[in-house]
């Protein structure tokens, strides 16, 4: 049986031993890796953008910087078409910025012919068809390809017309290529550094977020300690309330009512035991002493049969009171569910006041029942309880005195049974006490009946079917009990 | 009858073995598991009283392998836990009856009895005891040929004591098997039944045949 639930419970994946994992991990290694994953995150992004920022700016400039140059040379060429050292200048000398040509210039006439070239062009490795057509003169937006030479260096390229000669008859193409490697080194650089920024930033943002959640969930660590202190010491001892951060008030409170819980428990422990050893002293004091008192002297065979038989008695009671107590501690035992059985209320109270009808006429009482109402309960322990409340009504009750039962269901479908009687009644200081185990009114402690055992066992009764017991009385006038069943659908 | 009682706890078993020989039954007794269910196996017992709580093998197990064995000896149990739990567990184990510790001896007396004869065929439907006759088809009692009025309950509870006339029979046992219900105050809701039931039955006779049998219990029979 068990071994096939454990099976059962295999079937289900990894993935929930994976959240229970996480929901037993520690605050301090949770928040910590909840940090490092949010800072991931906004780093990712920030970084993102600005890497995006750059390249577009880049891009921008290098755009920028073509269309200039493609403007100045249209109007060198336009304007001073005989210069040709100016032209020179800018083709052979401009270029060379820096050790190296940051941009190549070529002018070439209308057959393919070229006429002037940054001397560094032809030993480049640029493919030059890999130059875009070239823009009209209309046009003063570059057209802009890129290229990537054996040697790993990066151009842009694009080309324009233009014109050129005195009256600007003279076709011109002029073919520019920049240098753009040093833009991809930038890009490289910011990515690296991004990079470390990043894992820097988690490895910090996690060390910190630990270190936070540490300093955060310092007040828990003093909260444990004060519990700790607390129980240890005695049970009538609270947790201050103002002392805490917000959070922690419910819990202190909680913790507080907890302590109140127990401490009436074990009140009642105690003083329930207590209860218990004097109601076992007084047979088992009568057995020692009846024993003794035969055994002090030879008797004749009835004195001992006697004695027997007295002692017999004395075991009955205490075996009678094992019996009860048994019963209270199972019902108390939540675990227990009442057997539940459909049953007409009133016709099993008939039955029970039928078995006492002659105990109470006999005592001289008349005894009773009325009413119907379907009830869902556990009918041995319905039982049970009536039986209770019946004996107890004779027994507090004079002749000429009237028991009634009567069973109601009320509108909200609570089953509600009333043993009534006209009998001696409890005084108010005593009512309270009734369901108290062992607990009996001081004119039955004279008497010695009962065992004091009776409502508690009637209540337990009630409590196992989410049920209540009331009792009214006044002295002189009798005694009312009421048993109340809730509607069967709110069970 | 041949009983065996499996009991680890030496008093209870003596006392048991006395009470059951005076009562003339013969007796045998295992002190625990392993021996109660070898000689269980072994002799020829009419009812077997297996204590729930015992060493090496408890009652349970005892009773379980008894049934495996294919072995329909009777078997009243004795358990120490009032546990709803534990006579059901009992009963559907195979268990005829059961017993919660502390029980009268009476009681027990009066439970192996039932289960014995259980086994038998039923009782007649006519019952004598001295000049006391009761007919259950016809749900008439008389007595030196005077028709008795009885109640249904006051019937039921003749019945009781005249099946088992010659037995003391426990109040417990009396108010289970007449009211079909135990009675938690000292009710004397079975005083005053057999009180009424001697008014009927008794005295208007010269021998009274219900006596009471103090710390016991009732009995019918002439004395």
């Amino acid at each position: 049986m068990f071994s096939r639930h454990a099976d059962a419970q295999r079937g289900p994946s990894k993935r929930r031993g994976l959240i229970r994992a996480w929901r037993s991990a520690s605050i301090t290694a949770r928040l910590a890796i909840l940090y490092a994953v949010l800072t991931l995150a906004i780093l990712s992004v920030v970084t993102g953008l600005l890497y995006w920022a750059v390249t577009v700016s880049l891009g921008h400039d290098d755009q920028r910087f073509l269309g200039e140059k493609v403007h100045v040379l249209r109007t060198m060429l336009a304007e001073r078409p005989d210069d040709q050292a100016l032209l020179h200048e800018e083709v052979d000398w401009e270029t060379g910025v820096i050790g190296h040509a940051r941009y190549f210039v070529q002018i070439s006439n209308g057959q393919g012919q070229v006429l002037n070239q940054t001397p560094g062009l032809p030993d480049s490795g640029i493919n030059p068809k890999a130059f875009p057509a070239p823009i009209p003169i209309s046009s003063t937006r570059p057209r802009i390809n890129t290229s990537q030479t054996a040697a790993g260096r990066r151009y842009l390229l694009t080309s324009a017309i233009a014109r050129t000669g005195s009256h600007g008859q003279q076709r011109r193409i002029v073919r520019l290529a920049v240098d753009v490697s040093n833009d991809e080194r930038i890009l490289g650089d910011f990515r690296r550094i991004a990079e470390l920024v990043l894992l820097a930033g988690v490895f910090l943002s996690a060390l910190l977020g630990a270190g936070v959640a540490r300093y955060g969930l310092r007040p828990l660590g003093r909260l444990a300690r004060t519990v700790e202190a607390t129980t240890a010491l005695r049970l009538d001892q609270r947790i201050e309330p103002g002392a805490w951060p917000r959070e922690f008030v419910p819990l202190a409170a909680a913790f507080n009512q907890l302590l109140a819980h127990l401490e009436e428990a074990f009140a009642r422990l105690s003083g329930y035991a207590a209860d218990l050893a004097h109601e076992l002293r007084t047979p088992i004091n009568n057995l020692m002493g009846e024993a003794e008192v035969t055994l002090a002297r030879r008797r004749d065979v009835t004195d001992y049969e006697q004695t027997l038989a007295s002692n017999l008695e004395e075991y009955q009671r205490l075996a009678r009171i094992i019996d009860r107590l048994l019963f209270l501690a199972r019902a108390e035992n939540t675990a227990v569910r009442p057997a539940s059985a459909s049953f007409d209320a009133g016709a099993v109270l008939q039955d029970v006041v039928d078995v006492y009808r002659p105990t109470a006429e006999e005592a001289g009482l008349t005894l009773d029942s009325s009413g119907h109402a379907p009830l869902a309960a556990d009918r041995d322990l319905f039982r049970r309880a009536l039986s209770n409340l019946l004996d107890n009504a004779i027994r507090h009750s004079e002749r000429g005195d009237r028991i009634g039962a009567t069973v109601r269901r009320e509108n909200d479908g609570t089953v509600a049974i009333a043993i009534a009687d006209t009998g001696h009644g409890i005084a108010a200081d005593e009512q309270e006490r009734v369901f108290d185990r062992f607990f009996r009114s001081a004119a039955d402690r004279s008497d010695g009946a009962g065992s004091g055992l009776g409502l508690a066992i009637v209540q337990s009764i009630m409590r196992l079917h989410g049920g209540d017991v009331r009792l009214t009385s006044e002295i002189g006038r009798g005694t009312t009990v009421m048993l109340h069943f809730p509607p069967i659908a709110a069970k | 009858m041949h009983l065996l009682i499996v009991e680890d706890e030496t008093k209870t078993a003596a006392y048991l073995r006395r009470g059951l020989q005076e009562n003339g039954f013969r007796v045998d007794v295992a002190a625990n598991g392993i021996d109660g269910l070898h000689r269980a196996l072994e002799g020829a017992h009419d009812l077997i009283v297996l204590d729930v709580m015992l060493p090496h093998l408890d009652g349970w197990h005892v009773l379980q392998e008894l049934r495996a064995a294919e072995r329909t000896t009777p078997v009243l149990l004795l358990t120490a836990r009032d546990g709803v739990d534990d006579r059901v567990k009992g009963l559907e184990g195979g268990a005829d009856d059961y017993l919660v510790k502390p029980f009268a001896f009476s009681e027990l007396l009066a439970r192996i009895r039932v289960v014995l004869r259980r086994a038998q065929p039923q009782s007649e439907p006519v019952v004598t005891v001295a000049d006391l006759v009761l007919d259950v088809l016809t749900r008439r009692a008389m007595r030196q040929e005077a028709r008795i009025d009885l109640t249904a309950r006051e019937f039921a509870l003749l019945w009781l004591l005249m099946r088992h006339a010659g037995e003391v029979l426990s109040r417990t046992l009396i108010s289970e098997k007449v009211w079909d219900m135990n009675f938690d105050g000292d009710s004397n809701v079975v005083e005053v039944a057999i009180r009424r039931l001697r008014r009927k039955v008794d005295a208007p006779f010269d021998a009274p045949l219900i006596h009471t049998v103090r710390g016991m219990g009732y009995v019918l029979e002439a004395r």
